[in-house]
């Protein structure tokens, strides 16, 4: 599950440093590469809800 | 390409929870402060008849880890280092010196010249064995500690498996200004300080050697605390008190506190609940007329089952 990160954190991404600030939102895919759900001070759920068409 | 700048040092640490082994998706703290670590190979020579006496070839015997980093001090960046300083754990943000293993991964990054591949250097199983707090009057508080390591790798250009970094989040330097509450010493009138160092020695706190593997210790020895306290004290109306106690060796045990800190909830209090002079010579070489005190602190069998207690988040 997409998470939202909390604070700025670095990590490498595919060989690539990538810096995540405050509000990002992270894929499902990066969330369990960098184990981000035993890492509540980084990052957390991500509970912004969809926008509603009419 | 141009070599690169020491300022580009990214120092990290994480804490561990077995020594020695960097934890899984290491969540690292990045430190403002270089941690400067060492990896040195003890080399074996061999020297043949053959070649006259001179040198053939060389293996390692082993590798040493060791390392320092220093600074000033701020609010809760290197609680981690003061928990493997003092051997113990931090309980309910009471942290007292014990024989427990508090270890730590240090991971230092740099790119290969400007432009090039950031290339990492990993220290595992790496302890605070000794350290120091320097209060000087009119700058700021200051720490420094002494590092040795288990183990430590090969450069690697590959982050470990789904490590972070975040930089340390407190930011303001503690000064010896404000920073510092009223030095307690129970018993006692104290006049002013010039200065003040707390050392936390250790005594036999070394790596454990083993055979069958070069390049990682078995652990680090647990070491017996010998904090000692001295103090530079202006010659003033109470000097005589501690001038004579360093003088009896019956004189009462007494305890030394010293508040570290202003802000309300991140102010750190160090006490050595039992001590005793060792020293409290006078100096009259210098402009002021100066109080030259040595303090030992004493295990406390009565309390704390301890010699020194550091208390963080203090309101």
């Amino acid at each position: 599950m997409a998470m939202i990160a909390l604070v700025k954190f670095t990590a490498d991404i595919d060989g690539k440093p990538v810096v995540f600030r405050a509000g990002d939102k992270i894929s499902d895919a990066v969330v369990k590469k960098l184990g981000l759900a035993d890492k509540p001070h980084l990052a957390g759920s991500n509970t912004s809800k969809p926008t509603k068409t009419e | 390409m141009t070599g690169i700048a020491s300022n580009q040092l990214r120092s990290a640490f994480v804490a561990e929870a077995t020594a020695g082994t960097t934890p899984s998706t290491p969540s690292f703290t990045n430190s403002d402060v270089p941690i400067n670590m060492t990896a040195a190979p003890n080399m074996i020579e061999h020297r043949s008849l053959a070649a006259k006496g001179e040198a053939v070839q060389t293996a390692i015997g082993g590798i040493d880890v060791t390392g320092n980093m220093s600074g000033t001090l701020v609010y809760g960046a290197y609680d981690d280092f003061f928990e493997s300083l003092f051997q113990g754990t931090w309980t309910t943000d009471v942290l007292k010196n014990a024989k427990t293993t508090q270890s730590l991964t240090v991971e230092n990054a740099i790119a290969a010249g400007e432009g090039g591949t950031n290339t990492m250097m990993r220290y595992q199983g790496v302890e605070a064995t000794g350290g120091s707090i320097t209060l000087t009057s009119n700058a700021d508080i200051t720490f420094a500690f002494d590092l040795i390591g288990m183990g430590s790798s090969d450069t690697s250009t590959s982050a470990i498996t789904g490590a972070t970094y975040t930089d340390q989040t407190e930011r303001t330097p503690l000064s010896s200004g404000v920073d510092v509450g009223t030095i307690a010493f129970s018993g006692y009138t104290l006049d002013a300080f010039e200065s003040a160092t707390i050392n936390f020695n250790y005594d036999g706190r070394e790596a454990q050697n083993i055979l069958g593997n070069s390049f990682t210790k078995g652990g680090l020895t647990k070491g017996a605390a010998l904090a000692e306290i001295t103090a530079r004290v202006y010659v003033d109306a109470n000097f005589a008190a501690m001038y004579n106690a360093a003088r009896d060796t019956d004189h009462s045990l007494f305890s030394v506190t010293f508040p570290l800190g202003s802000v309300s909830s991140k102010k750190y209090t160090l006490v050595f609940p039992t001590c005793k002079f060792t020293g409290s010579n006078l100096d009259f070489t210098a402009t002021n007329s100066m109080q030259d005190i040595t303090i030992r602190a004493l295990y406390d069998e009565t309390t704390e089952d301890a010699s020194m207690k550091l208390t963080r988040a203090v309101s």
